[in-house]
């Protein structure tokens, strides 16, 4: 693998600081049902450039959902979140694809690549999304994306790779548009002690003034390299503090 | 956009299924081309067969047997027109060519058929080698008859396996002329002087005998040791004349007598019209249309009947038209649940994809991606279902000719024209409008949902 660091390249994106918070959420709730009580609730919370963000608690304690409501992929029952200034509850459906598509990078607990197709190919499919022909610019990109997480570009098959691997093809993937925002649910949870090791480096790696990780995670080494950790229980979020041993540098 | 990526990668994950799957639709197709490609080739073939028939003249009864005796040479018994009732037809000055079809003598399976020299050559619009027949002994082959120039054969009575007939008349002929293909079962024919099948069988010849034709033939010309004793016993009225099961099934030579008696049999007319036996049909040609509308309406008689084969070929195209539409039909009940079954199992397989398409939505991809994908998929295994079903229609229907035309002589060129082309793009047309089912129900699947599922 070559250097980490290069992962974590400038932004082009319109989310540098200014100022403001990277996405501030004011009174968010989401239910599922009129009368039903919320699966999430939260009062008001802002994230700024930059920031390793975690999310642990218990299974069902609404983490995945905040990660589905950030990437508009749920719209909340109330509240806003504001992104850059703008309301992104607010955007229509194809507006929201646009800026999942340009501002976020999921990366998966189970990966979810093709297998049919090649590392590279899995990497470049988000820019199917955009166009009929993949340009030079982005094919090369994807070269390099792979090249930094340390797959070789050699390796054809995808169902070939191990699974420490097929993560960080994965993880080259939600590059692709360099986002200024990871959301990573369970990142590690598939994968054994050293792949996970290599991955949870990878992903802090991507942190920097331009871009965010918000980790959901059940895995301490995962949260312990948060500089901020969101603790969820019942959809409400009980605790939100910095991580001293993050910020200590001591994981 | 582009979703061909993933519609790629559908049809290498489940490959077998999908070949599978293209090989329902292609046979579905097939079915559906194939009858149509068939039936179009039997009517042009039937059509070609009858081109030289304007006008058929016969005994009273089915026009149909007339048609399969006189056009597709289909034997079966049919009544006998009597001489004097078609006699008259040489003299009447609507006719360009009238010419007596006689039946019943075959050799090894190909029909030996008695008319004139002139209905060989407007038959086969001139010969490819030889010369017509001039004498009863003598022959003219059809194209598709493996006999040459020179060969001599011994005709068999009746039709079949000459084994089986073991039935000779004890006559030797010569082929004296090749045909030109016609396209028609009479390449499978053999053509001799109807004088000859009639002599054969002791019937009068058409001439009256000429004095002085005793010993007066060379070498080279016809001459025939036949006595006709028992003539007259055979040239009466109207009668069921099924040369196949009217004789006597023990093995004989025509009892004629065989003296010094020679006499020379002309052929061809002008006939004597108290000398002309009953014919199973008359092919006329008129010199005009209006000729053969009066031709046709004069020869319906109480003892004649007279009609145009292509009325009979109308008949039988519209009974063929009506079996033709239920087999379509059923096609097309089998095509419907071709795409039922297809449908089911893509819905069963999009199930198994909803994740995989989650995952894309979350990664940014819109909803009308997803769509495009699944429709895609779907859509190209019908096309190429349809493309591969019109060839294998077609390579089923060129198969079905080529042994039709080998049973029966009639050229059959199965083709693919626009109504099977037609076919296969109503075909395709429904199967990419249902191709819509599969890509709307995963187009409006929650995606957190599907990717919550395990």
């Amino acid at each position: 693998m070559s250097a980490l660091s290069d992962l974590s390249m400038p932004s082009s994106k319109s989310s540098e600081p200014k100022g403001l918070p990277l996405l501030e959420i004011r009174e968010l709730s989401l239910q599922y049902g009129k009368d039903t009580h919320p699966v999430l609730q939260i009062g008001n919370l802002a994230i700024d450039h930059g920031e390793t963000v975690g999310i642990s608690g218990p299974s069902g304690s609404g983490k995945s959902s905040l990660l589905y409501l950030i990437s508009g992929l749920l719209k909340p029952s109330h509240g806003k979140i504001i992104w850059d200034g703008t309301d992104i509850t607010t955007f229509g459906e194809g507006a929201t694809d646009r800026w999942r598509r340009d501002s976020i990078g999921f990366v998966f607990q189970d990966f979810h690549l093709i297998d049919e197709v090649s590392p590279l190919e899995n990497v470049l499919i988000p820019a199917s999304f955009v166009g009929w022909r993949i340009d030079a610019a982005t094919r090369k990109r994807a070269h390099d994306l792979l090249d930094q997480v340390g797959v070789p570009l050699a390796r054809k098959s995808t169902s070939d790779l191990s699974r420490g691997e097929q993560q960080r093809v994965a993880i080259a993937r939600a590059l692709l548009f360099d986002p200024p925002i990871i959301l990573a649910d369970e990142p590690t949870a598939s994968l054994d002690d050293a792949a996970s090791k290599t991955a949870t480096d990878i992903l802090f790696s991507l942190a920097g003034p331009n871009r965010t990780i918000i980790t959901v995670s059940h895995d301490m080494d995962v949260i312990d390299r948060c500089a901020r950790v969101l603790r969820f229980d019942k959809g409400a979020l009980i605790d939100d503090s910095a991580n001293i041993k993050a910020k200590a540098g001591i994981a | 956009m582009n979703p061909f990526p993933i519609v790629m990668a559908s049809l290498r994950r489940h490959w077998i299924m999908n070949i599978l799957f293209v090989l329902l639709i292609a046979v579905a197709v097939a079915i559906g081309v194939g009858l149509t490609a068939q039936e179009r080739a039997l009517r042009q073939g039937s059509a070609q067969a009858a081109d030289k028939f304007d006008i058929l003249i016969a005994a009273p009864g089915s026009q149909t047997e007339i048609v399969m005796n006189s056009i597709f040479l289909q034997h079966s018994a049919i009544n006998l027109l009597d001489g004097p009732h078609w006699g008259k037809l040489f003299d009447d000055p609507r006719v360009e060519i009238a010419a007596p079809l006689a039946f019943g003598d075959s050799w090894k399976g190909h029909s030996i058929v008695g008319s004139t020299p002139q209905f060989v050559t407007y038959l086969s619009g001139g010969l490819a080698s030889g010369h017509v027949f001039k004498t009863i002994e003598q022959a003219v082959i059809g194209a598709a008859v493996p006999l040459a120039i020179g060969d001599e054969f011994e005709p068999s009575h009746g039709h079949g396996p000459e084994d089986v007939l073991d039935h000779h008349h004890g006559a030797e002929l010569h082929v004296v002329g090749k045909m030109q293909p016609t396209g028609t079962p009479w390449d499978s024919a053999i053509i001799v002087a109807v004088e000859q099948v009639w002599d054969l069988h002791a019937l009068p010849t058409g001439h009256h005998e000429l004095a002085g034709d005793e010993h007066d033939h060379d070498a080279n010309e016809a001459h025939d040791d036949h006595e006709h004793d028992e003539a007259d016993a055979h040239h009466d009225d109207n009668h069921d004349h099924d040369h196949a099961a009217d004789h006597d099934e023990d093995e004989h030579e025509h009892a004629h007598d065989h003296d010094d008696h020679h006499h020379v049999i002309r052929i061809g007319p002008p006939f004597d019209l108290d000398e002309l036996p009953g014919v199973p049909a008359i092919v006329v040609r008129p010199k005009s249309v209006a000729a053969a509308y009066t031709l046709r309406s004069d020869y319906r008689t109480d003892h004649s009947t007279a009609f145009f084969p292509a009325e009979v070929l109308v008949e039988m195209y519209r009974l063929l038209g009506n079996a033709g539409s239920v087999m379509r039909a059923m096609a097309l009940g089998s095509q419907a649940l071709v795409v039922a079954a297809i449908l089911a199992a893509v819905l069963a397989l999009m199930q198994l994809y909803r994740k995989q398409f989650a995952v894309l939505r979350a990664l940014g991809a819109p909803r009308s991606y997803v769509f495009s994908a699944i429709w895609s998929y779907v859509s190209l295994l019908v096309v190429t279902g349809a493309i591969c079903g019109l060839g294998l229609g077609w390579m089923v229907a060129q198969s079905v000719s080529r042994i039709f035309t080998a049973e029966t002589g009639m050229a059959m060129q199965a083709s693919l024209g626009s109504s099977e082309l037609m076919l296969a793009g109503g075909f395709v047309v429904i199967g990419l409008v249902l191709a819509t089912v599969p890509a709307f129900m995963l187009y409006r699947r929650p995606v957190v949902a599907a990717l919550r599922s395990s």
